[in-house]
């Protein structure tokens, strides 16, 4: 009698384990279902952030080109604005000549030692010319 | 019985629907599995993208970085013919706005091929012009043009670029490689709308832009003698005329001006004449400015002494059964005379004191007949003949600077070795060459081609020419107030073309350095069949006179001399 009630008690154990067993595979097959598609979620999401950071870095590229680009026709213009022909014909445009001085109206001062150059070269009764100071000590 | 029906009619279903089934299993297996390469290497052609990513040219500067060719955007226009829908109207409205034939362009829209060039290289108001007709099949692309903003400046020295941006002549085809850079690649893929999708990006190899050429020339004493070459091709209708400034001590090139010259941004109008870089590529007859280096040798040699008198025949000497002429009569002179005249006779015999053998040899040190070495296409070698095939008159016609040939830059260079010791230098162009990120690659360093005379005689002979330029000598307008120049005249008769000499045809040249004793510059003005006047010391020196005054203030040149001391 006693056998048998236990091995009634034990059917009826196992068959609650089987019952709870049952039960969580499935609840284990929903997680990983879950899972799965949160994964696969995530993914494409990272993915379409990457493609988005690849057309910026697109259009990055393309608006350094379309800087580059003009940046160099303005260094030719400039290098053009920059000609020694060119500035003397704008000049001329304003009344100006440019004209280079000739040697001997030029005057060389060097000083013998260190000293209030300026000073002196302004007492000089220079009227019109070019005068370079060098100090021998630079 | 009705039962039985169902089950047959079921039966066939299902059997249907299996049919179907396997038919379409089948069907994807042969899709999916047996044709997989096929349609996975069409759906590769089609989103692959495969792009060559063009190198920036490398710009040429001058010594002081301003930009004297540089390569800059622009847009070329292409047709896709198939795209076109009307070859006749799309060529009529594109020939206005572009300058071509309409009836060429269209000839061209019909061709066969899916892609024609339309016109390269267009300005940014054919762009505008263009995009607002908005032509089905026709479009952009976007290439490279190489410009030139100094225009006229130093034009056969930097040379062109062809359309494709080769270089063909000049600094541009010699340094083309170093110039031209490396081109770069990428392997992607593109959406529906032919975007490239960066993410895909497998292979990004960037380009390697080209190196840049910092050269020697100077770009303000470049244009001085631009516009000095040009006031002198202007004023005597010269054939060409140029000038040439070299740093004697450095053998470094300042400048190379020539003319006739061109606007090199509009290349397909050159004239053959404007492309010649005459300071490298004619040889010419140098007259009497040749006489510097017999007189060196036999300074060098020691047959003569500064105050060695010679008699100078009064004007005429028979030498060889030919009489030898000098343009004004005179008696005895010294050497310094001979020199400072110009005699011609005087030159001769101070020559046949030398000896042909002594003469020959010291000619081939100052690197007469032979190559300069300077990094520049076209250069051609001086010619002197060699001994064995002297005549009677060579000796007397080379020391007059005859039956010899030298370009202008050797004419220079030779001269320069005066000025540094007697040092022979291999002229240089160059000066280093960049990558674009500013890293020198290569720098040209001063190169010693030999010894052409001992310091004493080169510092002997450059007193000697010091009197060349000052009262009584042939080159006295070349004299420059508070400088000390020591200088060479030369009026040289042109070969007739059925032989001898012309009576009529003449080429001037002046070559001269200063300061003095330790020159900074070299000088050398060579015009060409200058009308009216003709002598070296009244068409070429004045010109070397004003490029040096203009030099002088720039370099901060002082004379040796002259200091007022506070």
């Amino acid at each position: 009698m006693l056998f048998k009630e236990d091995e009634m008690e034990k059917t009826h154990a196992v068959a609650e384990i089987e019952k709870r067993s049952r039960l969580s595979f499935f609840k284990v097959c929903w997680l990983l279902l879950i899972t799965i598609l949160v994964l696969g979620m995530t993914y494409l999401w990272l993915q379409s952030q990457l493609v988005n950071a690849g057309w910026r870095v697109k259009e990055l590229e393309k608006a350094l080109n379309q800087i580059q680009g003009p940046l160099t026709v303005m260094e030719v213009k400039l290098a053009r604005l920059q000609t020694p022909a060119v500035i003397k014909s704008k000049l001329e445009e304003k009344g100006i000549e440019m004209e280079a001085p000739v040697p001997s109206d030029v005057i060389h001062l060097t000083s013998l030692e260190k000293g209030r150059t300026e000073t002196v070269a302004h007492r000089l009764p220079v009227s019109w010319g070019q005068i370079y100071c060098r100090d021998p000590y630079h | 019985m009705i039962g039985k029906i169902h089950k047959i009619r079921s039966a066939i279903l299902f059997s249907l629907l299996l049919v179907c089934g396997f038919v379409l299993i089948g069907r994807l297996f042969y899709l999916q599995c047996i044709n997989h390469p096929v349609y996975a290497s069409q759906a590769r052609d089609q989103h692959r993208h495969a792009g060559r990513i063009s190198p920036r040219r490398g710009s040429i500067l001058d010594c002081r970085g301003n930009i004297l060719a540089s390569s800059v955007d622009c847009l070329s226009l292409y047709a896709e013919i198939p795209r076109l829908e009307n070859a006749a109207g799309a060529a009529a409205a594109l020939a206005p706005i572009l300058q071509l034939d309409p009836e060429e362009l269209e000839k061209k829209f019909s061709g066969s091929g899916w892609f024609v060039w339309v016109k390269r290289h267009l300005s940014e108001e054919e762009v505008a012009a263009v995009s607002a007709l908005s032509l089905p099949g026709i479009n952009f692309r976007k290439e490279m043009r190489r410009r030139y903003p100094k225009e006229n400046l130093l034009t056969q020295v930097l040379g062109i670029t062809d359309v494709d941006g080769n270089g063909i002549e000049g600094l541009e085809l010699r340094f083309d490689e170093q110039l031209r850079g490396r081109p770069g690649w990428l392997i992607s893929e593109k959406d529906s709308r032919q975007r490239e999708v960066r993410w895909f990006r497998s292979q990004n190899v960037e380009a390697i832009d080209g190196c840049n050429l910092i050269l020697t020339v100077d770009e303000v004493i470049q244009d001085t003698a631009e516009e000095e070459v040009e006031a002198v091709f202007q004023k005597y209708q010269a054939n060409w005329a140029t000038v040439l400034v070299m740093e004697p001590a450095s053998g470094k090139i300042l400048a190379i001006a020539n003319r006739p010259t061109a606007n090199p941004n509009s290349s397909s109008r050159f004239r053959p004449d404007c492309r010649r870089n005459r300071a490298v590529t004619d040889r010419i007859e140098p007259g009497s400015t040749f006489k510097v280096f017999p007189a060196a040798a036999a300074l060098e040699a020691g047959v003569v002494g500064l105050d060695t008198r010679v008699y100078c025949e009064d004007g005429a000497f028979v030498i060889a059964g030919h009489v030898l002429h000098d343009h004004r009569p005179h008696g005895s002179l010294s050497f310094e005379e001979i020199i400072q005249k110009s005699s011609n006779i005087g030159m001769a015999k101070v020559g046949m004191l030398l000896g042909e053998e002594a003469l020959y040899r010291s000619l081939r040190d100052f690197g007469i007949g032979g190559l300069t070495g300077v990094d520049l296409p076209g250069e051609v070698s001086g010619c002197l003949r060699p001994l064995s095939r002297w005549s009677g008159l060579s000796l007397r016609s080379i020391t007059m600077g005859h039956e010899v040939d030298i370009t202008p830059l050797g004419l220079l260079s030779a001269f320069s070795a005066l000025g540094n010791g007697g040092i022979l230098l291999k002229p240089r162009i160059v000066e280093r060459i960049e990558n674009s990120s500013g890293q020198v690659l290569q720098r040209f360093g001063r190169q010693v081609r030999g010894r052409a005379v001992s310091p004493e005689t080169a510092r002997r002979m450059l007193s000697v020419l010091k009197k060349v330029v000052e009262a009584g000598g042939t080159g006295r307008r070349a004299a420059i107030p508070g400088f000390s120049v020591a200088g060479k005249t030369g009026t040289a008769q042109k070969l007739e073309e059925g032989g001898g000499y012309s009576h009529s045809r003449y080429r001037s040249l002046f070559m001269g350095m200063f300061p003095f004793p330790r020159p900074r510059i070299a000088i050398l003005v060579v015009v060409d069949e200058p009308s009216r006047d003709y002598y070296g010391g009244t068409v070429a020196a004045p010109v070397f006179r004003r490029v040096a005054e203009r030099i002088i203030p720039y370099l901060d040149l002082e004379p040796p001399q002259e200091e007022a001391v506070l």
